[in-house]
């Protein structure tokens, strides 16, 4: 069975456990593509010292930090000429970090075979000669070196600093070869502007370091927040499904006794507000159940506790005091078990006709003389009553129906009409065009009766003499008759006219609707 | 006893109204509640069996207004209706007993006796007057240990002497509880039934009276010094 609570807990923490997976996942790319940028900024500014660097006299090692850079002398003092700017000076001024030992690698080409400067324990293995296409933009790469340290690289290509050959510089700094071999006499010969292309690396550990304690620290705090989180939405979940737990609590509390209580809005949530409503509707159509069946269960007892008392009490008596019993005693007995057997008949045809147990055999009848045949049992009792009766029916009025379930309903209907009639009152029975709906008709004059009564009519057992004296009926016929005209497919309905008239319509339901 | 019964059932009124009379009652009877009402106040009974569900006025609102009156005649509800709070409401109305039909002749009649007891502040249905004893159950008389054959009436007369012993009971008291509406104010009913009842209950000749009469005032049930 599926569950709410455990699909909201599900998804909620998915939800979360995914925000703060990319959350961590956008900080730590950004501020690697942000370190990145500083190595390649950094990079950038100090690519201008290959320039120096490929003029410079030195050869393989690079620059060299001059001693007069240490201690510096005096300004007002003369410059020997070995302090001035000489492109060992110049990186030393402009580039001091380029020859710390943390400082930047390089290699300088002169061209894709002849490597002219490289820092100390670098090998082509290591730094490729890269393939620029366009000489002003510099390529960026990462490279591994042997010993497993990872670099951040830029590639670009330049031209050599200085005019003319390079000068001598006296013997400090100047490694002049004494067997210079070809590739040093090309590079000796190479013209001040020949185009150059070097790499210069840095090594990218600190920014890996510093990344991997920033991934670490995203990790931890994901686990912390996934453990918050967890906590979170469990807490939510159970204050903000609450009212539901609160609701279904007071709906399971609700019992027969107690289906008048409503459940009250104010106290829940404006969501459940709906259910609420509907809710109250149920829980007043299940009151109005309860209490229809209540009423039938107390009729019911009262049309049956009613004939047993009296049939128990006469036996009684008549076994006590056996000296007065007469025939009359006899045939009273006899008409109260008659009276229970109709009771207890009316109800199991109800039974059948409402569950659909009767297959109705349907033959066509003219209605004008099935009705005349079904009134003739009453017209004595009209007659008694001075009731005006008419009957207006065609005599070519023909129907289709199961004439004995017809005559059932017709009955219980003339039966009604005779005996709510007051004296000197009128019955008026017409049959309508089959094609109109209408079927039949039956209305008569009544006494006391109003709106009320009028909706309680056709339930099991309602009569209108709240007292039941009368033994004659029990309140089944007009229950009956409805479930009859059911079984027919047709519909049985009452209207009041004008207060004192009551009208039985029974029509075709396929019609009507 | 004289009981009113308010039934409109008229076969169930008919046969306790028969079975009550068989049992030495004095039974009043209508088959609605408007007569009812008025039957209770302007006559005493000692029980009133009343039905709930009766034509003109019901039995619950009978009852209200019988209070209402301050008529504190005992009523047994009879009625089909059998649930707690139909029990519950017709006994907060003032009702003394309620019974649910069908029922059982043995038990009205025990009830209505119980509530007769009531009345009189009675608590067992034996009474006894030195050697003279009133089995208000099994409805019989025994002197010195002698069963007494009486009639329901002369049997209702001595009970309801007895239930009152010590006191003067006058002639039209006695016609009130003990003779229906049927009987005629003017006739000796009362007197003779007294005086078969004084024959009936002497151990002999000789034997000194129970039932002593007060001239102009009626009669009363004394023990023998």
């Amino acid at each position: 069975m599926s569950s709410i609570r455990k699909n909201l807990f599900i998804w909620l923490l998915l939800g979360l456990t995914l925000l703060w997976a990319i959350a961590g996942a956008g900080i730590y790319l950004s501020v690697k593509r942000s370190e990145i940028a500083k190595i390649d900024y950094e990079l950038q500014r100090m690519a201008g010292a290959l320039r120096f660097i490929a003029g410079s006299t030195s050869r393989n090692t690079g620059p060299q930090r001059p001693d007069h850079l240490i201690v510096r002398p005096p300004r007002e003092n003369f410059q020997p000429s070995e302090n001035r700017t000489t492109p060992e000076n110049r990186i030393a001024q402009r580039w001091p970090d380029l020859l710390s030992e943390r400082g930047p690698k390089y290699i300088i080409w002169s061209n894709k075979d002849t490597v002219i400067r490289q820092s100390e324990g670098l090998t082509t293995k290591e730094f490729k000669f890269p393939e620029i296409t366009d000489s002003n933009s510099p390529i960026f790469f990462n490279i591994s070196l042997q010993n497993g340290d990872s670099m951040r690289a830029m590639a670009s290509t330049f031209r050599r600093f200085g005019f003319g050959r390079p000068r001598p510089r006296g013997n400090e700094g100047i490694r002049r070869p004494t067997d210079e071999s070809p590739a040093e006499n090309q590079e000796q010969n190479l013209p001040r502007n020949t185009s150059l292309t070097g790499i210069i690396a840095l090594s990218s550990k600190p920014m890996e370091e510093s990344l991997n304690t920033l991934l670490f620290g995203i990790i931890a705090i994901g686990i912390a927040a996934g453990f918050c989180s967890f906590s979170l939405v469990h807490f939510a979940l159970k204050n903000g499904l609450k009212p539901l737990y609160v609701l279904g609590n007071k709906l399971a509390s609700v019992d027969s006794s107690s289906l008048s209580h409503r459940f009250s809005k104010n106290d829940l949530p404006v969501e459940l507000s709906p259910i609420c409503g509907h809710l109250n509707k149920l829980m007043e159509r299940l009151e109005d159940g309860f209490e229809r069946e209540r009423r039938f269960s107390g009729d019911l007892a009262h049309e049956l506790r009613t004939p047993i008392a009296e049939l128990k009490m006469m036996a009684e008596v008549a076994l006590r005091w056996p000296e007065n019993n007469t025939e009359s005693h006899a045939n009273e007995t006899l008409d109260v078990a008659q009276q229970l057997q109709e009771i207890i008949e009316s109800l199991l045809a109800l039974s059948r006709y409402e569950n659909g147990d009767e297959d109705p055999t349907c033959e066509k009848i003219l209605l004008q003389k099935f009705t005349g045949d079904c009134w003739d049992p009453f017209v004595k009792k009209a007659e008694e009553k001075n009731i005006r009766v008419t009957i207006n029916i065609s005599n070519e009025h023909l129907i289709e129906t199961d004439p004995k379930i017809l005559r059932l309903i017709i009955n219980n209907l003339f039966s009604n009409a005779t005996e709510y009639t007051p004296s000197e009152g009128i019955i008026n029975i017409s049959g309508s065009h089959e094609s109109e709906g209408h079927i039949l008709s039956i209305s008569n004059s009544v006494e006391n009766f109003n709106q009320e009564m009028l909706s309680q009519l056709f339930e099991r057992l309602w009569r209108g003499d709240v007292s039941r004296t009368d033994g004659s009926h029990s309140g089944l016929g007009l229950a009956l008759s409805k479930a009859c005209s059911k079984c027919l497919g047709l519909n049985l309905e009452a209207e009041l006219i004008k207060n004192d008239q009551i009208k039985f319509i029974l029509s075709r339901t396929d019609i009507k609707n | 006893m004289r009981i009113l019964l308010v039934e409109d059932k008229n076969r169930l009124r008919e046969a306790i109204e028969k079975a009550l009379r068989e049992s030495g009652y004095a039974v009043d009877s209508t088959d609605n509640g408007n007569d009812g009402l008025w039957m209770g106040c302007e006559n005493t009974y000692d029980v009133i069996l009343l039905d709930i569900m009766l034509p003109g006025l019901d039995g619950l609102s009978v009852l209200e207004q019988l209070r209402e009156r301050e008529r504190n005649t005992p009523v047994l509800l009879l009625t089909a209706k059998d649930t707690i709070a139909d029990r519950v409401k017709g006994l907060r109305k003032g009702a003394d007993d309620y019974l649910i039909k069908p029922f059982a002749l043995e038990e009205l009649l025990a009830r209505i006796e119980a509530l007769c007891r009531r009345s009189y502040k009675k608590s067992t249905s034996t009474i006894t007057l030195n050697d003279l004893i009133i089995d208000g159950s099994a409805k019989t008389v025994k002197r010195d240990g002698n069963l007494i054959d009486l009639t329901a009436r002369e049997y209702a007369i001595l009970e309801y002497l007895a239930m009152r012993q010590g006191s003067v009971i006058s002639r039209s008291e006695i016609e009130e509880h003990i003779y229906d509406e049927l009987v005629s104010p003017m006739s000796n009913v009362v007197d003779s039934a007294i005086c078969n009842l004084r024959k009936k209950i002497a151990k002999g000749p000789d034997d000194g009276e129970l039932i002593h009469t007060r001239r102009g005032q009626g009669y009363i049930l004394m023990p023998k010094n």
